[in-house]
């Protein structure tokens, strides 16, 4: 039994980390209807930075703070860079094309540039805490699974308080929903924009700093991470907010289910696998509505 | 000379097959030149999602690897003979294209993309996964040689069999991409909305371009299994199906030439340049940015913009133009071919009938209980202030949108479904903002409205069949007669999008007649025209009526819908205040409270302001 909620807590915390990218496709896709396809490559990139200082051992909790914050700083920037080289010279041509190719190039970049820095070895990564466990009531618990959870939460919360209750933040919503009206109400949409790949950037960012002491940090880590997240931006609701929650823990947990009931190999298709069923039977995600375009 | 320009492709085509003859270097013919020639059928696949029909698939390494292991097992496991094997993968990668198409085309947005990238990963874990089969990460190695007999394809010779593989793809795809699909496609592309409702199924057809598309990729990776008799995971990466798009764009899309151009640059300059291979994907990461931004036509488009502007070569010949050839009939030849309106019969009967007909959007009510009646054979004149819900009618009444509450009947039978099922059951329209393809000439945006004639699966269209032909003749011919009948003959080789805006609108209506409609919904059709232009537009509306197709006609120039109006609804704030005859409405008190606020006499509508 005991096993078995630790492997929930597990999926959990696996599913809390996906949420929390998936969470920031779906802030850029609210504001742009664009997403960035070389967001994995990016909490890879994040990843490294705090792991130049933090280090591969348990850290005191102001220098892993500080790699957060060197990492998110570091997304911020890379969010600037892409908005201004892949996004915005797409959004002028007018089709989907553009951008995702232009984002899927970045990605191509950001992880040879990681090789030719970095190389190509993986590398464990420190954290607050060591190497043991917590044991509550006979179930032990990897306290940076804890820690993967508060902080994804605690962040995705954050920026819904925010969002509702702040000028700014209810800016973001306007800009979400109409951009032309956002922009004659006075909203100043470019920064609207800007902003919202700059949480988005650098919320992947610390992704990587989460997760990276619970799994490995390498130039490839983020190809399946960004990817699922995708599945579970899909599952949510592209334009749903907080159902990329939902979304997580349901494929966290079915990732842990198979790895522990089917196969190992095996842990990587439930996202596949749900995202063809999600967009088959509700398209709009599980917590999505379904928006009626304009002609 | 013409001939020669036509031959000319074939002749080249027909001279590289001798390449080995001249080059024995194994290394530049089996290992360069076959991969070339493999990676070319992928990508002039690709082309048709990404270049024809605007979508993205990022998991074409992916589908390419279906085809390399299913080829692979059969032959190695069941022995079963290689052109059987390319059948079998072809098919196979056509299965999968079902799988991610069909679910992830319904919606617009990134959902292919999406959906690819994770079917690319699927697959890698797949192949590590499945070692029964695949012998995971090891890698098939024994995949068997290719000797029949005295017919060896090994070596060099792989070339004898790859290149003409590759010159029949490349042909079958020329053949879609010139028929009503590719125009089709491209109409997707341009502007879904009025693909739709010229009666092109958004769906279905992004969806066959899709599967052809994984066809392809599945064809090549048979082939591809061949090139070094091993076939392990880490060659289908992520980063092989960022590699296909890098050639695809980098080339040119929508260009035979420039799939090829590309697909070679993109294969031998690593070659070249070995000292920065440790820097590939970084060079071939800007060479996209480049290319999106700075080279948007790629090679090919370059290369066509020098050679236009040393006067080499004349402008762009768009993909109408050798619809000609095929059809065998030229411009100007055909004869007079009128409107052919449904069924002409039940003059001053109902036609279109709406009752109750409601939509909401969240709390605001657009159109509310709507009940109109457009007689047959009548112009039917649907006014009201900005915002009163005119253009939502239309959008209903189009499929556009579907109603909340109340029905619509057309010809005695309730009407339900997409812009595309209803565009072929008779009702056509034109957009308050002009929604014609601009890249596309005149020509070939009327044969977007005449998409409805033709029938007949792939493979009339690639062997081009006497009934293909048949049909594109008399497409053709039809479209002729559509551009005369609005004046527009003499520019249907133009781009629609250099047209000036009152022809723009005239195109409009040329195409929505296409669809052979019964009733046509003209949205604000002399929205900024001139007074000259609003002259031939009312000269137009009745053109059509008096052919036999009733007119729904919105707009604001109220002095045009006073004249042409043979009857005139008055919405305001989503509901019906008036309708009655021209004079009727002028005199009505609710309708000029509506658009002048007040009750004032002396007013008519005749004299209000207009937009």
């Amino acid at each position: 039994m005991s096993a078995f909620i630790q492997l929930v807590f597990s999926g959990v915390a696996l599913g809390m980390i996906y949420a929390l990218i998936a969470f920031g496709y779906n802030i850029t896709f609210s504001t742009s209807r664009t997403l960035n396809f070389s967001q994995g490559d990016f909490l890879m990139l994040g990843a490294f930075t705090a792991l130049s200082i933090i280090g591969s051992k348990q850290s005191a909790i102001p220098i892993w703070l500080l790699g957060l914050l060197a990492a998110a700083a570091l997304g911020a920037v890379l969010a600037v860079v892409l908005l201004e080289v892949a996004i915005r010279p797409a959004l002028k041509t007018g089709s989907d094309v553009s951008w995702i190719l232009a984002t899927l190039a970045l990605g191509i970049i950001a992880k040879n540039a990681a090789e030719r820095i970095w190389g190509t070895d993986e590398y464990p990564m420190g954290s607050p805490f060591g190497r043991g466990y917590w044991n509550i009531g006979g179930v032990s618990i990897d306290p940076k699974e804890v820690l993967v959870v508060a902080a994804a939460a605690g962040v995705m919360i954050a920026f819904e308080v925010f969002r509702r209750k702040s000028l700014f933040g209810k800016a973001v919503t306007a800009v979400a929903s109409d951009k032309d009206a956002a922009s004659l109400m006075g909203i100043n949409v470019p920064v609207v924009i800007m902003f919202s790949f700059i949480v988005s950037c650098a919320i992947a960012a610390m992704g990587g700093v989460l997760i990276g002491p619970i799994q490995i940090v390498s130039s490839t880590m983020g190809a399946l991470l960004g990817t699922k997240a995708y599945a579970v931006s899909v599952i949510g609701g592209l334009n749903s907010g907080l159902g990329v929650i939902a979304g997580g823990l349901i494929l966290g947990l079915s990732e842990q289910l198979t790895a522990r009931y089917i196969s190992t190999g095996y842990k990587d298709t439930p996202g596949f696998v749900l995202l063809i069923l999600i967009l088959l039977f509700r398209p709009n995600g599980l917590f999505g509505k379904a928006t009626i375009k304009k002609v | 000379m013409e001939s020669v320009k036509r031959y000319a492709p074939y002749l080249v085509a027909i001279a590289l097959m001798f390449i080995p003859n001249f080059i024995s270097n194994e290394y530049i013919v089996h290992s360069v030149l076959c991969k070339v020639c493999i990676y070319i059928i992928v990508v002039a696949g690709l082309d048709l999602v990404v270049g024809y029909s605007g979508d993205v698939s990022a998991g074409h390494a992916g589908l390419f690897a279906v085809g390399a292991y299913t080829a692979a097992v059969l032959m190695w496991k069941l022995h079963w003979s290689f052109p059987i094997c390319m059948v079998a993968g072809a098919a196979l990668a056509a299965i999968f294209g079902v799988i991610l198409g069909v679910p992830a085309l319904r919606l617009r947005g990134p959902y292919l993309a999406v959906a690819t990238i994770a079917f690319g990963l699927i697959i890698q874990t797949i192949i590590n996964e499945a070692v029964p089969l695949t012998q995971g990460s090891s890698g098939i190695k024994e995949i068997p040689r290719l000797i029949y007999g005295p017919i060896n394809f090994e070596g060099n010779n792989l070339f004898y069999l790859v290149y003409p593989v590759m010159v029949l793809c490349l042909f079958v795809v020329n053949h879609i991409v010139r028929s009503y699909w590719g125009r089709a496609f491209e109409a997707l592309k341009e502007s879904p909305v009025a693909a739709g409702c010229s009666g092109v199924s958004r769906y279905r057809t992004k969806l066959a371009a899709f599967i052809l598309s994984a066809a392809f990729a599945g064809l090549a990776g048979t082939l591809f299994c061949h090139v070094d008799k091993y076939i392990g995971p880490p060659t289908f990466s992520f980063e092989l199906s960022v590699l296909f798009l890098i050639m695809l764009i980098f080339g040119g899309t929508r260009s035979i030439m420039g799939n090829c151009l590309g697909t070679l640059v993109v294969v031998v300059l690593p070659d070249l340049f070995n000292n920065l291979n440790d820097y590939r994907l970084m060079i071939f990461g800007g060479l996209l940015l480049f290319t999106l931004y700075f080279m948007p036509g790629g090679i090919v488009g370059m290369l066509r913009k020098i050679l236009e502007k040393t006067g080499l070569m004349k402008a762009p010949s768009r993909l109408g133009v050798p619809a000609y050839v095929v059809a065998g009939v030229k411009l100007g030849e055909v004869s007079a071919v009128h409107l052919r309106p449904g069924d002409e019969t039940g003059k001053g009967e109902p036609l279109l009938v709406t009752k109750g007909l409601s939509i909401k959007f969240g709390g605001l009510t657009a159109v509310n209980g709507l009940d109109m009646t457009v007689t047959r054979g009548q112009i039917h004149a649907l006014i009201g202030p900005n915002g009163s819900g005119k253009s939502t009618t239309v959008n209903l009444l189009s499929g556009i949108y579907q109603p909340t509450s109340g029905d619509i009947q057309f010809r005695g039978h309730p009407v339900r479904g997409s812009a595309d099922q209803i565009s072929r059951t008779g009702i056509a329209r034109t957009f308050q903002n002009v929604a014609l393809f601009g890249d596309m000439s005149v020509l070939d945006n009327v044969m977007v409205g005449l998409h409805h004639t033709f029938s007949g699966g792939l493979l009339p269209i690639v062997f081009r069949t006497p009934s293909a032909r048949q049909q594109a003749a008399e497409a053709l011919a039809r479209a002729d007669a559509l551009l005369d009948f609005v004046g527009l003959r003499a520019l249907a080789t133009e781009q629609a999008r250099n047209l000036p805006y009152g022809k723009q609108r005239l195109l409009e209506i040329a195409r929505a007649l296409g669809s052979d409609p019964s009733l046509l919904l003209l949205d604000e059709p002399a929205a900024g025209l001139t007074a000259g232009e609003i002259a031939v537009m009312d000269a137009i509306i009745r053109k059509v009526r008096d052919a036999g197709v009733s007119v729904l006609l919105i707009e604001h120039h109220m002095s045009l819908v006073m004249a042409v109006s043979d009857e005139i609804t008055v919405l305001d704030f989503g509901q019906k205040i008036a309708s009655g005859t021209p004079d009727q409405i002028q005199a009505n008190d609710r309708v000029i409270n509506a658009y002048l606020g007040t009750s004032g006499s002396g007013h008519t509508l005749a004299h209000a302001p207009t937009h």
